[in-house]
């Protein structure tokens, strides 16, 4: 079975610009990613629906086709958050920004809600699979949280901090330390 | 079975009942006290005077027993049932010297010691707790929880739980169980956990959660003990958004299993105040920047309703569930707001900029508010309204420590009943209360807003700019004349040799320009001589010698005016009268006005439209070539380029 691929992302035109770099640097530092591909995976979806945004606008306002997409892209920015519920309209669309789309990634949210210590440190949480969105285990820091399972972000029960067995090094040293009492005992 | 309501009030020196409705002090109830506490039930009261705390019956207003102290407390509590005292005191050298403890119980009918522990912490509180039955005591160590029969304390604990590094703690009875509630904080790796236990079962827990980023974590029940909301702060924010740390707010619901649910109610920005309603399963948070929203949630944590209004930051319940307050006291203008919870609609809003301490009698009829020593020097005091905004008593002090209305259990009092339709009236009168206000406004600042003459059609907004010189009239250039003369309205009959400006149309021989000698109506410029009408500006029957000498009176007055005045704004009366009182927005539309009977203006104005006229002739007559062009239908023989230059020529 062969499945469909589509290239993600988009490299700059320029290659060397200062302000630019600058600038992503910071967006990496700020949401704890990994290379700047993610931003530029992010530029591209922004870039995307700005277009369809632009296209629609031109249409007339009576006109079925922009009555139709422009209420179906909205209403999948709202479920994700991005837009506000008192913006709905298609002229606040254009108006978005990166932060607004990397803000509800499943590793900012972790660390927002108090479960991680700092932003690297829900990355790897998420990574070694400790939490769970509902009952639905994730292990992907790029995965976009809906409003509604926004509550429902935890640590999964299987996990040593949800009330599951503790992890593999911990009950290496509980058996050391008892069989040291056992030792201990016999003599 | 009604019981009286009483109010106390206590001051450096001087603690004082005052009994509901009227207020008045009751004579035989005086006692010298700094601090006072009442009790859970509100029968009795614990006053301090310097190394003696006294316990007076509020019923009676009469001595119940004393207690010798040896140290100021900083915490005073009693015991559900008033047969126990809790003080704590601040660790200092005086305890290390004596060797003598912190925490202390106390019999209150006798008036003795039973326990006297030593511990330091302060922010840690509390760390001593009675069981509703007064059968239990649950005290805190460092690393444990250990609970102690009441009647047999000298033996020990009866059970122990071991803990590291206990932070919270709350013990309390929910329908048939007793329920524990341990917050321990834990190192970086590990993380802190929250747990509750029902009471003698301490290895399973009933609820349990693991959280990194929390230093301090208090629970807070709702009535029922069914639900409960954990706030969870940090002391640093990493991020560098706030100062003071984040805050989280999570929700707990017990269900059918005994086990407890856990979420999140998804709060980012910061939470100014949360509360539960006292009757029922649903709380009210603020949250948000000024002005911050005040949001109602449900049974199931979601929102459904939202309070509309000023900026506040804190709310108080009244005890029956019916009505809310809204306060902006502390950094913000002040204000209250009264909602009546029945009906979902506001009642009242009272406008006060100071208060530190406000809460609602257990009647549900009155709302005080006061100012205290500790937190405002100036103007101590307390305020007593209804519900529906009245003042009832009001009162000054020099210093005042504390003042507040006595609890009660719930039941005591019977429910208040009031009208849909009194809420309604209650509802209508503060909206027409709210426009008034905003229709007040406004007149204040025209009346306030002057411009003088020589500032033409430009706001106080673009003509009050910083950096901008605003010229004294005497040193502008002499072209640009005070143009009070035109403002007055005459409607003068140009008769004789009147100047009159007349319009209309004349009949006779002279049509306007040059002097017509006509009758009737002469069209205007230029002395009309005839009689006329003129709608205009003519000075009436006056010699033009006069009109001259009053101008010149006037400009000079106008001008000693100006110089008086200074330009900030406010006018000098005889100015305002000599305009009338017009408003800015007519004042714009006479100048403006002005401007179009300006002749250098009109005259400018009519180049423009020359040109205009010139350029669309030209337009039209290389129309009509080109279509008379077409209409001839000839075939013109092709041009080449070279030859155009020639037929040109």
């Amino acid at each position: 079975m062969s499945r469909r691929k589509s290239k993600t992302f988009k490299t700059p035109r320029r290659p060397y610009q200062k302000e630019r770099l600058d600038h992503e640097l910071k967006v990496v530092g700020k949401y704890g990613l990994r290379t700047k591909r993610e931003v530029w995976r992010v530029h591209y979806t922004l870039a995307k629906i700005r277009k369809s945004a632009r296209n629609l606008l031109t249409l007339e306002e009576n006109d079925p086709r922009r009555i139709f997409e422009g209420a179906a892209l909205l209403r999948r920015l709202t479920n994700l958050g991005i837009l506000d519920e008192q913006k709905q309209r298609l002229e606040y669309v254009l108006t978005l920004t990166i932060d607004d789309f990397l803000d509800r990634r499943l590793q900012t949210q972790v660390y927002k809600s108090g479960l991680a210590r700092s932003i690297h440190h829900a990355r790897v949480l998420i990574k070694q699979r400790h939490i769970s969105v509902g009952s639905q285990l994730v292990n992907v820091p790029s995965f976009m949280v809906k409003i509604e399972s926004q509550k429902h972000i935890g640590f999964s029960s299987k996990s040593p901090f949800g009330g599951g067995r503790p992890g593999r090094l911990k009950r290496k040293l509980n058996v050391m330390r008892g069989n040291k009492n056992e030792v201990e005992e016999e003599d | 079975m009604s019981k009286p309501i009483l109010f106390t009030h206590c001051t450096d020196q001087e603690f004082n009942f005052l009994e509901a409705p009227s207020f008045t002090k009751l004579e035989s109830s005086t006692y010298s006290g700094q601090k006072y506490k009442f009790s859970k039930d509100g029968k009795f009261v614990a006053i301090y005077d310097p190394l003696n705390l006294v316990i007076v019956n509020t019923q009676n207003q009469k001595r119940h027993s004393t207690l010798k102290m040896y140290h100021t407390p900083y915490v005073i509590e009693f015991s559900p049932k008033n047969n126990y005292l809790i003080t704590f005191e601040l660790y200092s050298s005086k305890h290390k010297k004596e060797s003598m403890g912190n925490l202390a119980i106390w019999d209150t009918k006798s008036g003795k010691e039973l326990i006297r522990i030593q511990s330091y912490q302060k922010e840690i509180w509390p760390q001593a707790i009675f069981s509703q039955d007064e059968t239990l005591l649950a005290l805190l160590n460092q690393s444990s929880v250990a609970f102690y029969n009441l009647k047999c304390l000298n033996i020990g604990p009866i059970k122990k739980k071991n803990q590291k590094g206990i932070r919270n703690f709350d013990f309390v009875q929910a329908d048939n169980e007793l329920l524990l509630y341990i917050f321990s904080k834990g190192g970086k790796t590990v993380g802190s956990t929250a747990e509750i236990f029902v009471y003698p079962e301490f290895g399973t827990p009933v609820f349990s959660q693991t959280l990194m980023n929390s230093d301090k974590m208090s629970i807070y029940w709702s009535f029922n003990k069914r639900c409960a909301l954990l706030s969870s702060s940090s002391d640093i924010d990493m991020t560098g958004n706030r100062y003071y740390g984040s805050t989280n707010l999570y929700w707990l619901n017990r269900q059918s299993n005994g086990k407890f649910k856990f979420q999140n109610v998804g709060i980012t920005e910061t939470i100014h105040s949360f509360k539960w309603n006292p009757v029922k399963n649903e709380f009210c948070v603020i949250y948000g920047s000024m002005p911050a929203k005040k949001i109602l949630y449900d049974d199931l944590c979601e929102p459904y309703f939202e309070f509309g209004g000023g900026s506040r930051n804190d709310q108080s319940w009244s005890s029956d569930g019916k009505f809310l307050a809204f306060t902006g006291f502390g950094n913000l203008n002040g204000g209250v707001d009264i909602w009546s919870m029945e009906h979902y609609k506001q009642i009242k809003f009272l406008d006060e900029s100071f208060g530190s301490q406000y809460g609602w009698s257990e009647d549900s009829k009155f709302f005080y508010i006061a100012v205290v020593r500790e937190k405002l020097k100036v103007d101590n005091g307390y305020k007593i309204f209804t519900t529906f905004g009245k003042l009832v008593k009001h009162k000054q002090f020099d210093v005042l420590v504390d003042a507040r209305f006595c609890p009660a259990i719930k039941g005591t009092f019977e429910p208040v009943e009031i009208d849909e339709e009194t809420i309604k009236t209650a509802n209508r009168t503060y909206q027409q209360e709210k426009k008034k206000k905003e229709l007040n406004k406004n007149n204040e600042q025209n009346s306030n807003l002057f411009i003088p003459s020589f500032k033409k059609g430009r706001t106080t907004q673009q003509s009050s700019s910083i950096g901008k010189k605003e010229r004294h009239p005497m040193f502008i250039k002499k072209k640009k004349k005070l143009k009070v003369e035109q403002v007055k309205k005459e409607k003068g009959r140009g008769r004789g040799r009147g100047r009159g400006r007349g319009r209309g149309r004349g009949r006779g021989r002279g049509r306007g320009r040059g002097r017509g000698r006509g009758r009737g109506r002469g069209r205007g410029r230029g002395r009309g001589r005839g009689r006329g009408r003129g709608r205009g500006r003519g000075n009436g029957n006056k010699n033009e010698k006069e009109i001259q000498k009053e101008n010149e009176n006037n400009n000079q007055k106008n001008r000693q005016n100006l110089n008086n005045m200074s330009f900030d704004g406010m006018p000098n009366k005889e100015f305002l009268s000599y305009f009338g009182n017009y408003k800015q927005d007519e004042i714009i539309k006479m100048q403006k006005e002005n401007d179009k009977k300006d002749p250098q203006k009109v005259i400018r104005n009519l180049k423009k439209k020359i040109k205009e006229i010139n350029a669309l002739k030209k337009k039209k007559s290389n129309k009509q070539k080109l279509n008379n062009a077409q209409k001839t239908k000839i075939k013109q023989e092709p041009i080449y380029k070279y030859e155009i230059h020639r037929l040109k020529k």
